[in-house]
């Protein structure tokens, strides 16, 4: 997918030119065409077996290419062995040096360049303390925490100082209150540092708090790249809009198009008014999707308000804490699920199961995809 | 579920058959008692008499009939005077520190060549491994013996190593190869690899590949990720093989009788010389009593360092 290259201002640091790499007769990334840029944090989003840690370690230098090259800094680091290129990785198993202590984890790679003593000892005290692990200095990996020795792993490939830092799915080990904690000082490390982090997940919510911008993946292919919100407003494609976040589909077919607005008519809801964005033309099968959040829900009869508006019937309502979930069977074929937030503590809800509901959205709150 | 409702299926077994774990507990200990622990306190005893001519040829000898009386003179006759034999005469002394220097030499030749062998079986494709730790093993379908006399007829002087060397014309007369220092090395690292390949092996292919890529990722050239990842990780299989082979290598009797001369004379020899040409009972047993006292020494090191690296990987 070529023509998804991002056009970037500069010189990118890192370029994917249609990357392709095999195992056996599985294709693992195709035709991958990517463009990072510096100083960014970028984000590797996609299910699981889609090809990112395969990318990551294409980067690394742990697998060649069958097909294209990758450039850093535009230069092809395709002969390069892993050990003389300048970018560092964060394994998902962590992979620290039993026999080493923290101390000597960290400084393993500093080692290996021909660095005076005691400017080793002192990035080693420096790194050590910024991850707050001075005071475990001298531990062996296996008395450490989780969370410690994940702090240990981010120390040693940091210290070296890479250009681009690469993690793969970090944080998957850590419980979620943890996680969270440190998806924020990621991200703080990533701006002090002003290195260049790309970060492998198969967690939406964890690339669109961390990241710059996303690349999302499916099945070894490129499928979107873009900002999080980009990415969550206007996705590309269904498959992308149902991968990030929750969304309703509605079937539909384009009746006119002007230079503001795509006029669908939809079986589900009647007549829709969507504003222009990805290019549809009259006559088109399309989809149009709506983010559950953007829906406001209502007793019938209650003042509607926005361009759209929709009835049913109230099905179910599932309840988060901080927002519940309603599922509304449409008049029409079809359903959809719209999330409010809980603002009252009395539990009272917006409606009752089986009350009719109108179901409400401004224009601009809808996108256009493809079939 | 409920603690006592864990509990349940195990009590009535050991509740109704508590003799039954006894005897489980009880097997071993007998077996060791009857095959380990009475021989050697026979052989202690042994190293406390004198010889005699006699049948059995010590004094004294365990007598009941005598009673009371009998039993304290069989202590009384009881001497060290053997143990004191065995430091003053250097015939003993010097085959023992002749048996520590081979083991010791043959134990970083062993080293030296499994390594590299355990280490490609390793990297080898997962598929193949099988077959090669059944390769490493296939001399054992010979017997040990027979190995050693197919050494003498190829290290001898019109053997087939000197057939070749001379047909190769390396060499124009026979070179004199049996009955050398050089032989017996030959011999024993040929018979003891299999002991240090296999638990070299075994501690390699645990290794996380993911370590190595580490390493390599931190800066570091496959041969040296060898040396300062791989080789530590490999330490503990190391002192395995290494007190696997060290000690019976001590005592090795058949590779330096066949392959040997009298100058590699090990405490194994003497020890044999003792006990069936001059018919000294009693100083081959002191001797032999030393000599598991010594060996003991290596067993506790190197079980202190395992425990320590156990202890470190859990
Ligand atoms: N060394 C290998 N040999 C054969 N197939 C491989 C190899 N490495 C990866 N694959 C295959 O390539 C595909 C992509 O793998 P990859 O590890 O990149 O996925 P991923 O996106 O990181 O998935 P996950 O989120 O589960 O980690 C998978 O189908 C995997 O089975
Ligand atoms: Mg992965």
């Amino acid at each position: 997918m070529a023509e998804q290259t991002i056009v970037s201002s500069g010189k990118p640091l890192v370029r994917f030119e249609s990357v392709s790499k095999r195992f056996g007769t599985h294709v693992a990334v195709e035709n991958f065409t990517l463009d990072i840029r510096r100083n960014e944090f970028f984000a590797l989003l996609g299910p699981s077996g889609c090809g990112k840690t395969t990318l990551l370690r294409l980067l690394a230098g742990f697998e060649t290419p069958d097909e294209g090259r990758i450039l850093l800094d535009g230069e092809d680091i395709g002969a390069l062995p892993p050990y003389l290129r300048p970018v560092n990785m964060m394994f998902q198993s962590y992979a620290l040096f039993p026999h080493l202590s923290v101390a000597g984890n960290v400084a393993f790679g500093l080692k290996q360049e021909a660095l005076p003593r005691e400017e080793r000892k002192q990035r080693v005290a420096e790194m050590l303390a910024m991850m707050r692990m001075d005071e475990f200095a001298d531990r062996k990996p296996h008395q450490l925490s989780g969370g410690q020795r994940q702090r240990v792993a981010l120390a040693r490939a940091l210290v070296k100082r890479p250009k681009v830092f690469l993690l793969d799915e970090p944080l998957a080990a850590l419980d979620k209150k943890l996680r969270t904690q440190t998806q924020l000082e990621l991200r703080e490390l990533q701006k002090k540092l002003g290195v260049t982090f790309v970060i492998v997940t198969h967690d939406q919510e964890e690339a669109m708090t961390m990241a710059d911008r996303i690349a999302v993946m499916n099945g070894g292919r490129l499928a979107q790249v873009a900002a999080p919100r980009e990415i969550y407003e206007h996705p590309k494609s269904r498959w992308v809009a149902e991968f990030v976040g929750d969304v309703n589909l509605i079937e539909g077919v384009v009746s006119a198009v002007d230079a503001q607005e795509t006029v669908v008519e939809t079986a589900a809801a009647g007549q829709m008014r969507v504003p222009q964005g990805n290019a549809a033309h009259r006559g088109d099968r399309v989809l149009v999707a709506i983010r559950p959040e953007k829906v406001a829900i209502a007793r019938e009869g209650a003042s509607a308000h926005g361009g759209n508006s929709v009835s049913g019937i109230l099905r179910d309502i599932e309840y988060f804490g901080g927002s519940s979930v309603y599922k509304v069977k449409l008049d029409g074929p079809g359903s959809m699920r719209i999330s409010s937030v809980n603002v009252s503590r009395k539990g009272e809800t917006v409606a009752s199961k089986g009350e009719r509901v109108t179901l409400s959205w401004s224009a601009d709150a809808a996108a256009v995809l493809a079939q | 579920m409920s603690a006592p409702a864990a509990d349940t299926p195990a009590r009535p077994l050991a509740a109704a058959h508590p003799w039954s774990n006894w005897l489980i507990i009880l097997v071993p200990y007998l077996w060791l008692f009857l095959f380990l622990l009475l021989p050697f306190l026979i052989v202690v005893k042994l190293s406390l008499s004198q010889t005699a001519v006699a049948q059995p040829p010590y004094s004294p000898v365990f007598d009941l009939a005598a009673g009371f009386a009998g039993i304290r003179s069989f202590f009384g006759a009881l001497s060290l005077d053997n143990y004191r034999a065995l430091f003053s005469d250097s015939l003993y002394i010097g085959s023992f520190l002749k048996s520590l220097e081979i083991a010791l030499i043959s134990t970083l030749l062993l080293i030296a060549a499994a390594l590299p062998v355990a280490y490609g079986m390793s990297r080898a494709p997962r598929s193949w491994q099988p077959a090669l730790v059944i390769a490493v093993m296939l001399p054992f379908w010979t017997a040990f013996l027979i190995r050693i006399y197919a050494w003498i007829t190829i290290l001898q002087r019109e053997g087939l190593l000197n057939d070749l060397l001379l047909a190769l014309r390396i060499v124009d007369q026979p070179v004199p190869m049996l009955a050398s220092d050089g032989a017996v090395y030959v011999g024993i690292v040929y018979s003891y690899l299999p002991f240090m390949v296999l638990p070299i092996y075994a501690v390699l292919c645990k290794i996380d590949d993911s370590l190595l890529e580490a390493a390599a990722d931190l800066g570091c050239p496959r041969w040296k990720t060898f040396w300062l990842v791989t080789f530590p990780l490999a330490w503990p299989g190391l002192a395995a093989g290494a007190l696997i082979c060290f000690i019976p290598i001590v005592g090795e009797f058949i590779i330096p009788d066949l392959l040997g001369n009298s100058r590699t004379q090990m405490i194994g020899q003497t020890l044999w010389t003792e006990f069936f040409a001059n018919r000294d009972w009693p100083v081959a047993s002191a001797l032999a009593v030393a000599l598991l006292c010594a060996l003991l020494i290596p067993i506790v090191i190197v079980q202190r360092m395992q425990n320590e690296t156990l202890g470190a990987r859990r």
